[in-house]
């Protein structure tokens, strides 16, 4: 008798774990469980915009379960990648396109051709560019950053245009606050002609002009300008009307036009002897995980998360700069920061370009804080970062 | 000789309470100084001025915090669950399972004692981060993968806690080792001497008798899990099992722009308060806790 | 100490096995009550230290994380590596034996402070007659009560540039004499450039570690008072009177009966104090994050970064077989130095 119970009960166990398999079986693509990961500053208009996407999107497919995480932005990348290295992860996430080369080359996002294959034609070829690494598509384009010249219209009406103009500014007692690192200050480089990389991706800042744009910026922090390491100290300046001018990116256009209204203004990077200045351009996108179970729900979440309407809200709501062709921005904040991405200069997305990043902040950190000359601290950059690259 | 204490001349005891008073103060400021933060609406990074009570001073912080903690879909109260389990779970097992390794090194004599001594003050002197790396690698590889039931055992709560655990336990058996070293024998070697064997002599007397070194024992071990982030943010990544520690330390990364100090400062407060309650109430039974498990 | 097991009035009519039995009762119980936490640290402490040893010896990184790639086998270059500062490209301003001489110094020089501050409140604590002891003890155990991760974060924002209250306390202070605040506005965890460059030429301090080190001298000295007045409790008042009626002066009393009559009970707390500052990862992390430059790291923080953002495992470990061998001088070199200490016991 009790061999017959525990040989049923064990059947029912299996028929039960069975039907579970079975159930999560709905019209491809639209139902089943997608988790999403973001690094949107809590609290921010964007992560308020993603929230209300979210809802959308639940209402549009209400067989498929959402799951939203959000990471803080300087433990994204790490976590994704160690996850999806060690067989997890989320199914999808979006981030900009900051090392989408490396996860390329790890198999840490999945080529995405044969999914999107017809589905990307509204967006502008430069995003779409922005996500594909050697061809290959890795992502569903959402919007563009690149960093540009914030300024209080309250304190300094019309924005510098030029280096020289920018320098005077500062000499006559308008703060300018710069947050110090290897993204943000990136932008001055082509005002001076510098290049990062020549065509064989060996560092060529310190013949093409990255000492005289190293120069250029102590003589800003001796007229007064401040370099500050913290995001968030630097941030905190501006938004309290400490600060005349600041540059950063567009993710934090919102929560600056609540802060400063109608004193907020945008203008590109001032342009210097040897050109117009350009940040990085990058492009924030969706990404999926190959270990996913339910691509092709998180590359519907994708599509309906960057479609007309959401890339509208997105771009009314957060300031994001829209990549879509049927997408216009209304406010010409935005628009000065598409102007900004438009002469900006696209992430490179080769190996060579991840060991930009640790030598190049110790070099803004060493210069800056008059540790080591400006010529000193460009030469021994391009020096580490063509041994690292083997060149 | 008298029995009561001498009378301090008044000018020696001014002098004294002067020094303390600094001492206490010095101590004290920082202390304050959160406590300030956490009761100020504004919600500065840089308060512009020196105050201690700022103006306007509300409980809005603590509201904000307990209804959302993070950006994520848990709750005050599920964080807390989480570390409670973690903390208590660990430290009771490790007590548990230390106190008979204590009782074994404290009482008997064999071949091999000292060097399985040494072996668990070495592990004691290892920093944690020192199996950090091969713990994640082995427990990444217990999955169960099996239709719709996915678990993986590195990223739960039990593997934080065994991971946890590996720290705690030389810990345990240190601290119960000495303070059984403390306990006459004389009452053993009674009930040994009627007839019990050393199993009965063991649950029957010395566990009763060493009950508040276990309470301390595994208060200490509560209190470092309950403050435990480090491990928790490496293996973790469903927002359910997110403890208490990590979110607080969520907040004060380098890109949370503006750091919500007060929401930062209630939170922290709400979590430092349960330990630091304890801990006052019974001082004297930890420090001689401390005390004891630390005279070799 | 062996316990007597063998009951009274037992008589020798026993077998020789059941003899042995009995015999090693005792010895099986030793054994019997280890297994269970012996067992738990083979598996979740023993055993993951001797594969860490193996991966030292591999080029183990994410892509073998899955456990469908084994890792190459690469013997001593992790080793290699870390000692010639190979690591630079990863790690810039990597330095091994930078990282380690500051990890000596950040100990050495806090813990004797740990130590002098923690006994001398404690005697000062012990004064009889002394109103408010209560209190202030109370008070007094409140750094240790408070979760690291907030003291670190309080502190961090106490030494902050401008609105730190450290700095707007100098500034204050400055006022009195007329110097402007805008000289105090010191950058106490940005700034690379040690204060006093002539110390120890070879290994910079920076501002950073200035600032730790006062935070961590708050941090530490109420352990030793606290085990301190544990022992000058148990100091026979007697001794002092018979003392002071011989014409000692408190000085005297203070260095021939106090001093060496708590020595038993500090010794085995400046060790634990010693270890513990020698490995302070949640401190540091959270405070100077390795500082500016790396010029603050000590090994621990510098074997977590390894793990957390290089993930380079294989190298990790080398790395932690390397702090593993340190700790082993440092006790071995501490061991030495309590024996030493106790030649010299009253």
């Amino acid at each position: 008798m009790k061999k017959w119970s525990v040989l049923i009960s064990l059947v029912m166990l299996a028929s039960l774990l069975l039907t579970a398999c079975g159930s999560g079986e709905t019209p491809a693509g639209s139902g089943g469980t997608v988790t999403l990961w973001h690094a949107y500053q809590t609290g921010s208009a964007e992560e308020e915009t993603l929230a209300a996407l979210i809802e959308n999107a639940k209402a549009a497919y209400p067989d498929m379960t959402i799951n939203v995480l959000q990471i803080p932005f300087s433990e994204i990348f790490n976590k994704y990648q160690t996850e999806v290295a060690a067989g997890g992860g989320p199914d999808m996430f979006v981030a900009p396109n900051d090392d989408l080369g490396n996860w390329a080359r790890g198999d840490l996002v999945l080529a995405l051709d044969t999914y999107l294959a017809g589905k990307l034609d509204a967006f502008a070829p430069v995003a779409v560019d922005g996500m594909r690494v050697d061809g290959v598509l890795y992502g569903v384009p959402e919007s563009a950053k690149a960093v540009a010249l914030y300024y209080n219209k309250s304190l300094i009406a019309t924005p510098p245009a030029t280096t020289a103009e920018l320098l005077q500014a500062a000499q006559s007692g308008q703060l300018l606050v710069n947050v110090q690192g290897a993204y943000h200050l990136f932008g001055f480089f082509g005002a001076f002609g510098g290049q990062l990389f020549d065509a064989d991706q060996r560092c060529v800042l310190d013949t093409t002009g990255g000492i005289q744009t190293m120069q250029y910026f102590l003589d800003l922090k001796a007229a007064g300008a401040v370099f500050e390491p913290d995001y968030g100290k630097a941030e905190g300046l501006f938004r309290q009307g400490q600060a005349a001018m600041f540059v950063n990116g567009p993710w934090a256009l919102a929560d600056y036009q609540k802060d400063l209204g109608d004193n907020l203004g945008v203008a590109p990077l001032p342009t210097g002897p040897n050109g117009a200045g350009a940040a990085f351009n990058g492009i924030d996108g969706f990404y999926i995980n190959p270990n996913s179970r339910n691509i092709d729900g998180a590359i519907t979440l994708a599509l309906f998360l960057t479609n007309k309407e959401s890339s509208q809200i997105y771009t009314d709501r957060a300031g994001h700069v829209p990549i879509r062709n049927d997408v216009t921005a209304s406010d010409p904040l935005v628009a000065a920061f598409a102007q900004a991405s438009a002469v900006g200069y696209p992430r490179p997305q080769s190996p060579e370009f991840a060991n930009y990043w640790a030598p190049a902040g110790d070099m803004f950190t060493k210069v800056l804080e008059g540790a080591v000359t400006a010529e000193q601290g460009v030469r021994d950059l391009c020096t580490q970062m063509n041994t690292a690259n083997n060149k | 000789m008298s029995e009561k204490e001498r009378r301090l001349p008044l000018f020696k005891q001014l002098i004294y309470q002067i020094i303390l008073l600094a001492i206490a103060f010095s101590v004290l400021f920082p202390i304050m100084w959160i406590v300030s933060l956490s009761l100020d609406p504004r919600n500065l990074s840089r308060p512009p001025d020196f105050r201690l009570i700022p103006p306007g001073a509300s409980f809005e912080a603590y509201r904000r915090v307990l209804a959302r903690p993070t950006a994520n879909p848990v709750t005050f109260a599920e964080l807390a669950f989480n570390q409670l389990k973690l903390a208590g779970g660990v430290s009771f097992l490790a007590v548990l399972v230390g106190v008979f390794a204590a009782y074994s090194f404290s009482r008997f004599d064999y071949r091999g004692r000292k060097g399985l001594m040494l072996s668990v003050v070495m592990v004691l002197i290892l920093p944690g981060i020192a199996t950090v790396a091969p713990l994640f690698v082995m427990l990444n590889r217990i999955v169960i993968d099996w239709g719709s039931i996915q678990f993986n055992l590195r990223n739960s709560l039990y593997g934080v806690g065994l991971a946890l655990i590996s720290g705690q336990l030389p810990f345990a058996i240190w601290n119960l080792k000495g303070f059984l070293d403390t306990v006459p024998r004389d009452l053993e070697e009674a009930a040994l001497i009627d007839g019990a064997g050393p199993t009965q002599a063991f649950f029957r007397i010395i566990l009763p008798l060493s009950t508040p070194a276990l309470a301390v024992t595994a208060f200490l071990g509560f209190s470092s899990g309950w403050t435990e982030f480090a491990l928790s943010w490496l293996f973790l990544t469903d927002a359910k099992d997110f403890t208490l520690a990590m979110s607080l330390w969520n907040m004060t990364g380098p890109y949370s722009g503006d750091t919500p100090w007060s929401a930062f400062s209630a939170m922290a407060l709400m979590v430092a308060a349960p330990v630091a309650i304890v801990y006052l109430l019974l001082q004297k039974y930890i420090v001689g806790g401390l005390t004891i498990g630390g005279v070799k | 100490m062996a316990v007597k097991s063998t009951p009274v009035g037992n008589t020798a009519e026993v077998s020789g096995f059941r003899r042995w039995w009995e015999r090693t009762t005792n010895t099986r119980a030793a054994y019997l009550y280890l297994l269970p936490a012996f067992l738990v640290m083979t598996i979740i402490t023993f055993y993951p230290l001797f594969y860490q040893v193996w991966m030292s010896f591999t080029d183990y990184n994410i892509a073998n994380l899955r456990g469908t790639v084994p890792p190459n086998w690469i013997g001593f270059k992790n080793y290699l590596d870390i000692f010639q500062g190979a690591l630079q490209a990863k790690l810039p301003n990597f330095n091994f034996w930078r990282i380690l001489g500051f990890n000596l110094i950040w100990t050495i020089t806090n813990v004797p402070f740990h130590v002098v501050i923690g006994v001398l409140i404690a005697v000062a604590l012990n004064v009889e007659g002394l109103w408010f002891k209560k209190i202030y003890r109370a008070i007094y155990i409140l750094p240790i009560v408070l979760p690291t991760l907030v003291i670190a974060t309080v502190w961090r924002n106490m030494f902050d540039q401008t609105s730190g209250s450290i700095n707007m306390g100098l500034a204050a202070i400055g006022g009195l004499f007329n110097i402007p605040p805008e000289a105090f506005y010191i950058r106490w965890f940005e700034s690379i450039v040690p204060p006093f460059s002539w110390f120890l030429p070879g290994m910079p301090l920076p501002l950073s570690y200035y600032a730790m080190l006062i935070a961590n001298i708050w941090l530490g000295w109420p352990f030793m008072t606290i085990v301190a007045t544990g022992a000058l409790q148990s100091i026979p008042k007697d001794l002092y009177e018979a003392a002071s009626m011989d014409g000692a002066t408190p000085r005297q009393q203070f260095f021939t009966i106090t001093v060496p009559l708590i020595r038993p009970a500090m010794v085995p707390a400046a060790v634990y104090g010693t270890i513990t500052t020698f490995n302070l990862f949640n401190f540091i992390f959270m405070m100077s994050g390795g500082g500016p430059l790396r010029q603050t790291e000590i090994l621990v923080t510098t074997a977590y970064d390894l793990v957390r953002t290089q993930r380079l495992y294989g190298m990790a470990a080398a790395f932690c077989v390397l702090i593993f061998f340190i700790l082993l001088g440092l006790t071995l070199a501490l061991n030495w130095a309590t024996k030493a200490t106790e030649r010299y016991d009253v």
